[in-house]
This record gives C-alpha cells, structure tokens and sequence, in this order.
C-alpha cells in the first residue's frame, strides 16, 4: 500500500487470481497507478483445478497474452514440468502448446513478480463492497472504490472485479456442504448484494474439481506414463537464435541485487516429469450408479449448471452408460511435492464412496487421499451485461473479468484480465479502449461471445468456436496482434522492433519463395518454390507438423534455412496453406464491413420498419454496438441484418448529405 | 453481406404484399424449412464428428470414421441438389416449358406448330428450307405453359444460310426443356448429326412421325426402329398436321412428360425456390463438394481445412433458414461424445 488509503489510484483490482493478476500488471504496466487486492497473499495465481496451462485453443490464447504483453506464458515456461504440442498430426493452425505446471513454484513467481512491478501495490484485504457515485451524466452510477473487511476503504477511477469463484461460494461434498470459493478458502459473502443493488444481475453456475493423492501410495506400474515431447514447445514468443538469456526478464534491481529467473532452478524444458495414464473399471461404475442418490448433482443439492467438457464422473457413466470405462490421467502437482491430481475423477459423491472409488483403478489399489474431491456453487454476472471492453454497461468505471463473467479456465481468466487491466487504465486516462476483433485472435471470440451471447454454462475456449481459426495458429500470435501491442502499451520498444523484424523477414521470405523458381539444375521441373512446396506437401501425409521443414523434402535455398526455427515454420504455413489463407482473409475483409457499421448507444429500433418481431426484442435487449455484433445475437437473421443495414445507410447517407448542404458554423 | 446484397433482400421483404411475406414465411415453416433444417442438423452432426477429434486430441474416442463422414456429407449434397432442382421447375411454372420443334427440313415443323397454337403463325410451303429463323409462341397445354419454338430444318448438306440456322437450331436445343423431334411418315429418318443427337434424352424428348394421314397403317421402317432405340426413346405418336389426327394424343403426352419435370420428390406440398435461395443453395453445395473432395483425396486434406469447407456449406443453408450458431456444433458434440475431464 503507497500512501494514504484515501489518496485514489487510478486503477482497483479486486482478486489475485488469474485474471486479477493479469490485469494488475497490465493496468500498471501502462503505466497506471494500480492497487491490488486479494483475500489471501499466499493464494496468488492458484490453480484451483489442474496443474496445466494450454492445451486445445487455451495454448493458442496464452500464446497472444504473451503477444500483448502478459504474464502468464512466460510464468508457464518458467514453471512447466512437461511440455507438450497436441495435435501434432494436424495442421499448425489447431496444434496446441500444453504444459504441466509446478503449481506453487507458478504462484510463487507470479506473486514476485507483481511485487516487483512498478506502479503496483499488493495488499492483503478482502473487499466487502462497492462505493457508488452519481456519474457525471447523472443518469446512472459510477464506482469509485472498495470497501473492505479491515474497515479501511479505498478510491479510484477504475475497478476491476476479478472473484472468480468465490462469490457466494458454496462446496459440496455429498451432503457435506462448505462455504468458500475453494478448499480451504474463504465465500465472499457480500459483495454480491453490491452489485444486485446497482442493478447488475447475478445467476449461480458450478463446478467441479477431483480428489488430490498422495503419491507413495500409487503404484504406477501399473500405469502407462506419458512423457514431455524432446523439444518442448514454449508459449513465450523468443527468438532461438538469439545469444541472450533465454529469459531475460526486464525486473528493476532491488537493493543492487538483480534478480535472475534463472535463479529458480531449472531452464524451461529441462529435466521434464512424466503424467500417468489409467483408467476406471466395471467397479468403479458400478459404485457411481449405486450411490448416485447421494451426489450432490444427482440428488438436486446443486442449483448451478457445470460445464459439459468437465461433466463428473456421476455425468459420464449416467449419459454414457455403454461406455465401459473411461481415461484418467495422473498429474503431478510440483517438484516438491508428491501430491498428484487425477484428472478426470471429477465427482460430488461422499467421501467415503470417493475413496472406494479411487481404489477400484488399477494402480489406484492403496491409493491415501490427500484432499477429496468437491463441486463448488458461485455467483456469475451474466456477460452480456458488459461491453466489449469488459466495462459493466450498468456502472461506470467498473469493469469484469475472469470466472465471475461466466468462464472457466484459468487462460480464459488471464485473457480477459489482460483486457480488462488495460481498458480500466485507458479508461481512466480519456482513451478508447482495447477491443480485439473476432477475426484477430481467440481473445477476440471469447470476449465477443461472451458480451454478445452470454452463456448457459462455464464457458471454456474451443477452437471450433472460432470461424477464422486458420488464421490462428499459435506461432503467429505476435504478429497478428502486434498492432494492439502497439497500441496498449505493455510491451518495451525493443520487443517491438523485434516483432516487425520478424514479421518483415517472414514476409519477405514468403514472397521469395512465391516469386522465385529453383535452378535448373536442381531438376525439380516448372514452378516457383512456392509450388513445389506445396506440391511435395500435398503428396506427403496430411498434417503438417512444425517442423514441416524436416517434411519439406526440398533443397530450400539457404536464405530460408537461415531463419529462425519458429520463422521457418511460420513461412512453410504461410506457403503451404496460401489459398486457404487467402480465401480466409477475403472472407475477414468482407466481415469487417459489416464491423465498422456502427449502432450509436442510443439507436432507436422501433423506428426501423421490417424489422421482425423476434429480433427487435433481441436488439433492444443486448444493443450490440455494431452491426457485425448484431448479426451473432442468436435469433436475429440474415433478412433482420438487411432491414438494419439498409436503414442505418440510408440514415447515414442523409445525414451527410444534410451536412454539405447545409454547412454547420464552425465551433469557436 | 455488402449493401447491394441487402438491398436486394430488402426489395424481397417491401415489394411483396403482406400476403406474399406471409406466404413465404409460410414455405420456410413448412415443407423448405423441414427439409432445410434436416439438411442443416445432418451438416452439423456431420461437423461435430469432425470437430470432435479437433478439439479434443486427449480424449478416449472412438476411431474416427471418416466413411461415415462421407457419406453424411454425400447426402446433404444430394439433398442440397434436389432443393436446387426445384428452382428449375420454379423458373418452369413462371417462364413456361422451352419446347423446341426439330427435324429435317420440309417434314412439317412449322405446320405443327400452327395446329397446336390454333392461328397461322409460321410460314409454311412446300419447298424445304422455309423456316431460317426460329419462332417462337406461347401456349398453353393442360395445366403448362409452353414455349414452342420453331427451328430450321436439319439438313444433312446444308447451304451457307442454312448453316448459320442450324447452328442455332443445336444452341436452341441445350437449353430445351421438352425436343418435338418431328420426322416425315412418308420418309426415312434421317440420322441425326452428333451436335443436335447429344441432346437427345428420352427424359425430355417425344418422336413425332407427321404427315400420318399419307401413309395411315403404315409401320415404321426397320432402319428407323434401330435409331429409335439406339436414341433409347419410345416409339413415335403418329400425328398430322393436316387433318388434326393424334394432335390430342400429343398433348397428352407433352403433359405426362412435363408433370415428370417436376422434383417428384416434394409431391406433398410444392417447394420453389427463389433466385436468392437458390445462390445460397448453390454455394452450399460448391462448398460441401470441396470438402467431399478434400476428405476422398490420396492423402485426404488436412482436417481442418475440410471442416472450413463443411462449416462454409453449413452457413450457406443458415442464410436461407437462420443463422447456425457455434454453439449448436458444441451442442451436437456434447450430446454424442463422451468429452471431458
Ligand atoms: C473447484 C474448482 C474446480 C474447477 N475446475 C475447473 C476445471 O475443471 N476446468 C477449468 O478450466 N477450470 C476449472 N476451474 C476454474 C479455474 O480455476 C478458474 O476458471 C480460474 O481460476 C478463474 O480465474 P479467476 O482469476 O477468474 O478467479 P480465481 O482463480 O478463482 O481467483 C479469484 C481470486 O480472487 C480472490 N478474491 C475472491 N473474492 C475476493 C474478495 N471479495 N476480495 C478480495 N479478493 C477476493 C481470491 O482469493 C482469488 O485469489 C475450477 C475452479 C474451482 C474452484
Ligand atoms: N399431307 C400432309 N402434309 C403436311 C403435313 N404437315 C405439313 N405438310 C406439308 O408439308 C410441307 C412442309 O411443311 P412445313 O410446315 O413448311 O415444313 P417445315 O418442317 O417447317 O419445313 P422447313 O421450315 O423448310 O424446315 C407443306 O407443304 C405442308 O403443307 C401433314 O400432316 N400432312
Ligand atoms: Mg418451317
């Protein structure tokens, strides 16, 4: 805390977690002074569930933090145990980054590096409720601090709620029931009427998490390991050529002493730790259908709705009865510790049948539980209730991110505080904010589901969700968004000018291989490089791996060998996949027309005429600020999009035409 | 969408009375928009299979069965296909039936023509080569309109003004929705040059064997049968011009085969597409044929390009019946697979 409690910062937030972290060091990264307060310093960027980061698009969106200038990817590599790239027998646009963590080793370096953060304060308090004020407009209200448990309120411009799951949270364990956001921690309680008294509407979702083991009692013999890849995939964007620290992260010196993140034991990649492989048996089935009455899910205890990508295992062998048995994946939670989560026993079954049930897996036989396994019941604000920037549409200066606008996952978290952190600070300084479109990247589509459609269950990232996928592939994140970067101001001038390097040598690259043809005397026949890359690729087995070099089984000119490895794969993609990526950027640029046509706030759709029913009630309820944003409102069709179109045109066009014939005396 | 675009729909949506909206809100609640929503769900079913071992690598899936994809797709295709063949038969009911009158010269041609219209509309005489220019005349034949067009005859050593008709004549032809391919009762038939013969379907084509009242009882020669079959058509009707005799039989059979024009696959209620959903349609299947093509290539495309292709086919079929939400793929997915952890 820096001075007075009374003196305002310009930046609140409200929750150490994974979102609240990212947003912290973005606000202040900016250059905001930013406060940030959690109910517990010790909780720092816990992992409530497992212990990874990444996997099917959450690698591709820790990938473009780091292109904005976040902290999570570089935590990761830092702090990963295993690293894998999933899908690799597909194409680079749907492989995946994914990385097994050392759960506290990750906390502990999150919190120093906020400690170490200019222009942020941590402070350990747990807020109790909001302060108002009449907004300037006088028409609603505005936040303008926090109150908390230690009686000490706090003022500024900007607050960020980052609660997770803790709102009201409620755990269930069988009958047994517990208040708190997490094992072991504690339910923000209040916090909740605040917002419902400044009309901000709140609805219940759950979620579940499975039983942590003691790993001497395992017996993984009998279990099949599964191992790191050789060469990890990292998620931090480097160049490998370059002769610098891998990790040289800009901390300022404290007390002369510079702080080097090698210090923290291994080096990305290094000495990786395996997971194990099992898997439930007729037992364990037969356990879960005969004690289904006593789940809490089953038996009506739980009013929220859980995801259906994390069902139970009550959910699995209820909905797919024939299924004989199912997966389940023992995660090591650190290097220093031997407790292992087992992904996939999901369950709020009673203790005592969770017990049985981890003994009747094979490897499983003696297994000692370490923590059980529980399902927890929170408050989420519906999302469709904020704008794009993740400023609440009710009160001024608030902004949301993280589990308590409906998400779940800790890269879904970061992702949204990043935002969040960025546009409270950019808010507070009269600047426009911080809006990734859906056709740039995969923070793009989360945020713009979210605000737009809202969502009936924990809402986790697919890459299915997104139409221009093939644009997203996890190495091009930097590039793709270096614009943004530019503009949110998180990243150094050095790292800048090493994206448009890059970006530059890549270009060029593609261009030469497209507009130059092999020698002769190589006897590879007619066309550019370009063709015979494609050619040869076309001919060899379907996915093109990263290291679709080593497939090339090309004599590729020297100037291409001379990249970077990440640059090498970068310009095969871009090669191999050039019609494809082409007709997607045709279809990106005739989507983003639609983009930039506008919805003033105040837009009146009753005076559209042909306007159905239906979607005139959507339209009014969500007022979508674009009409490219109107057009992914569930039940307003293509024919309603014609009528807004035509009639926001032709306003349009009058009001220009209005204007040159009859000039407006310039302002004095 | 660009303005052009949506203007065109909003000109659809004013320029129709109340009761036209009306009609055709009805059509997409109706038969078109059954049958549009069951090509829809199979396309994303088709797409969850799909997506599933996209999204979900680690998972314990079934094998994936890329046949069954296959043949899922294929069927939307076909009925994607049969929806745009209503359009056809839409542009049938207003425009009328293309019915083109062909044979060699002098067999009577023009002489039909004004027997079945019922004025003297065509030149008619003795001397062939009367007919240079095609002409064309609307009637009505039971519940059809026909365009009946009259075309120079076939001359198998044709003048230099002949030519120029008779290449007409064969362009005349390829667009055709019914061929009166008439042939002289008194004469051989003559065999008919391959550009005119390639058109030729029995589906679409009725032999006229004219001038019967010259040689009434007479049987077709053999050489005329073995065309005749080699064509794979019925035997001729025997009509003439003249006298009016078989001219009602003709009718009756014009009418067979123009009810057989029809998609007899929607008999219940009548679906007729409109331009703007038969562009959407036909963009679908474009996009559902390149995933086919994708998924049966040695080796097959890269996955997620073939569900690019799948996906551009699905909001093809959404623009006519609704937007498909995302969401809805997830939907499929989670109801069918056993996902997650
Ligand atoms: C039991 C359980 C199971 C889960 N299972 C899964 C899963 O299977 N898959 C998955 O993807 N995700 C799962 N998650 C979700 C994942 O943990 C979250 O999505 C992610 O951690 C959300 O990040 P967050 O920053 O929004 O909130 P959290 O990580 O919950 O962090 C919230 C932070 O805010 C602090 N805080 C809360 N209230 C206050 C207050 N009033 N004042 C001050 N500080 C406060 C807390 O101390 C905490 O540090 C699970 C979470 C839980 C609890
Ligand atoms: N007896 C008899 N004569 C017919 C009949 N139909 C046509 N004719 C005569 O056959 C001659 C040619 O008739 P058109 O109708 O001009 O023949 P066409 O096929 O149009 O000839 P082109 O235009 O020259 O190709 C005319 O003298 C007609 O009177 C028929 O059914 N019976
Ligand atoms: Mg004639």
């Amino acid at each position: 805390m820096p001075d007075s409690p009374a003196l305002p910062y310009d930046v609140i937030v409200c929750g150490a977690g994974h979102a609240g972290c990212e947003a912290a060091l973005a606000s202040a990264r900016t250059g905001a002074r930013t406060l940030l307060l959690t109910g517990n310093l010790d909780t720092v960027a816990q992992m409530s569930c497992n212990p990874a980061i990444g996997g099917q698009a959450k690698g591709q969106m820790v990938r473009e933090i780091d292109a904005l200038g976040g902290e999570m990817a570089i935590n990761t590599d830092l702090t990963g145990i295993q690293f894998r790239l999933l899908n690799e027998s597909k194409g680079p646009a749907v492989q995946s980054p994914r990385a097994q963590c050392d759960k506290k080793a990750y906390q502990f370096r999150l919190k120093h590096t906020l400690e170490l953060q200019p222009n942020l304060w941590l402070f350990q308090a747990t807020v109790t409720g909001l302060i108002f004020s009449a907004n300037s407009a006088g028409a609603g209200r505005s936040v303008v601090g926090v109150r908390t448990n230690l009686d000490l309120d706090f003022f500024g411009c900007s607050v960020v709620v980052t609660t997770g799951t803790f709102l009201r949270g409620l755990m269930h364990i069988g009958q047994n029931k517990n208040e708190g956001g997490r094992l072991g921690d504690f339910s923000a309680k209040t916090l909740s009427a605040s917002f419902l008294e400044a009309g901000i509407e709140l609805q219940r979702l759950k979620t579940g998490t499975p039983p942590r083991l003691s790993g001497r009692s395992l017996d993984f013999s009998k279990m099949e390991p599964q191992y790191g890849d050789a060469a990890p995939t990292l998620f931090a964007f480097h160049d490998t050529r370059d002769p610098e620290p891998l990790f040289h992260v800009e901390h300022p010196s404290v007390a002369g002493v510079t702080l080097r993140e090698e210090r923290l034991g291994w080096s990305p990649g290094q000495a990786q730790v395996p997971c194990w492989i099992t898997y439930t048996t007729e037992r364990t089935a037969q356990l879960v259908r005969d004690n289904l009455h006593l789940s809490a899910m089953y038996s009506g205890e739980i009013e929220g709705t859980g995801p259906r990508y994390c069902p139970s295992i009550e959910d699995k062998f209820v909905r797919f009865a024939d299924k004989p048995r199912h997966m389940l994946f023992l995660e090591p939670e650190g290097r220093a510790t031997n407790e292992f989560y087992i992904n996939g026993l999901s369950t709020s079954l009673p203790f005592s049948i969770q017990v049985e049930m981890v003994r009747s897996i094979p490897g499983l036989e003696r297994a000692e539980l370490l923590r059980p396994a529980y399902a927890v019941e929170y408050d989420f604000a519906p999302p469709t209730q904020l704008f794009p920037s993740l400023e609440s549409r009710k009160v001024d200066n608030l902004f949301f991110a993280g589990q308590i606008n409906g998400t779940s996952g800790y890269e879904e978290a970061a992702s949204q505080g990043l935002i969040a952190g960025v546009n409270a600070a950019r808010k507070g300084r009269g600047e426009a904010p911080l809006i990734i479109a859906r056709h740039e990247g995969y923070i793009g589509v989360l945020i713009d589901d979210l605000v737009t459609k809202g969502t009936r269950e924990p809402y986790r990232m697919f890459t299915s969700r997104a139409e221009h996928r093939l644009l997203f592939n996890h190495g091009s994140a930097e590039m793709r968004l270096v614009h943004h970067a530019r503009t949110c101001g998180l990243l150094s001038a050095t790292r800048l000018a090493r994206i448009d390097a890059k970006a530059a040598r890549i270009f060029a690259e593609v261009q030469r291989l497209e507009q130059t043809r092999p020698a002769s005397s190589l006897g590879l026949g007619q066309g550019t490089w370009g063709d015979h890359i494609r050619h040869t690729l076309a001919r060899g087995s379907a996915g093109l791996a990263p290291e679709l070099a080593a497939k090339v089984e090309l004599p590729l000119p020297s100037e291409f060998a001379d990249l970077a490895k990440e640059e090498r794969a970068e310009v095969l993609y871009r090669v191999a996949y050039a019609g494809y990526l082409a007709r997607e950027e045709r279809h990106v640029a005739r989507l983003s027309e639609v983009e930039k046509i506008k919805i003033p706030a105040d837009f009146d759709y009753d005076q559209v005429r042909g306007l159905r029913a239906e979607s005139l009630i959507k339209l009014k309820a969500s007022r979508p600020v674009s009409l490219g944003q109107a057009g992914r409102i569930s039940g307003v069709n293509p024919a309603d999009l014609s009528v807004l179109m035509v009639y926001l045109e032709t306003k349009r066009r009058r009001a220009k035409d209005a204007r040159t014939t009859h000039p407006t005396p310039e302002k004095s | 969408m660009e303005l052009t675009q949506a203007e065109a729909v909003m000109d659809l949506i004013h320029a129709r009375s109340e009761r036209a909206l009306a009609a055709a809100q009805r059509q997409l609640q109706g038969e078109l928009g059954r049958f549009l929503g069951e090509l829809i769900n199979a396309t994303i079913l088709t797409l969850s299979q799909i997506e599933v071992y996209i999204d979900f690598p680690e998972e314990d899936l079934p094998v994936e069965n890329r046949r069954q994809v296959v043949e899922a797709l294929e069927n939307v295709l076909r009925g994607t296909v049969r929806l745009l063949a209503t359009q056809a038969y839409g542009d049938l009911l207003r425009d009328g039936v293309k019915t083109v009158l062909l044979g060699a010269p002098n067999v009577g041609k023009s002489s039909l023509l004004n027997a079945l219209v019922g004025t003297e509309r065509a030149l008619v005489s003795p001397e062939p080569g009367t007919t240079r220019d095609y002409i064309e005349e609307r009637l009505h034949v039971g519940p059809h309109l026909l365009r009946l067009i009259d075309t120079a005859g076939i001359n198998p050593a044709p003048g230099v003004l002949e030519q120029r008709g008779m290449a007409k004549t064969a362009e005349c032809l390829s667009r055709a929705d019914l061929i009166l391919w008439v042939m002289d009762a008194a004469l051989p038939c003559p065999t008919l040059p391959p550009e005119f013969a390639q058109h030729i379907r029995p589906d679409k084509t009725l032999l006229v064997r004219n001038k019967i009242d010259l040689v009434f009882g007479q049987n077709l020669s053999d050489e005329d049968l073995v065309q005749i079959k080699g064509l794979d058509l019925d035997l001729p009707l025997d009509v003439s011009a003249v006298t009016g005799v078989g001219l009602g039989e003709l009718r009756a059979a014009v009418i067979d085969l123009v009810d057989g024009l029809r998609p007899a696959f929607f008999a219940e209620e009548q679906i007729a597409i409109n331009a703007r959903h038969a562009d959407a349609l036909r963009r679908a299947a474009d996009a559902l044929q390149a995933a086919l093509s994708g998924l049966t290539a040695v080796p097959p495309l890269p996955i997620e390009l073939i569900s690019g292709d799948v996906r551009a086919g699905l909001d093809a079929l959404g623009e006519i019946a609704g937007r498909v939400d995302n969401e809805r793929i997830l939907d499929a997915l989670f109801a069918n697979f056993c996902i997650g952890k």
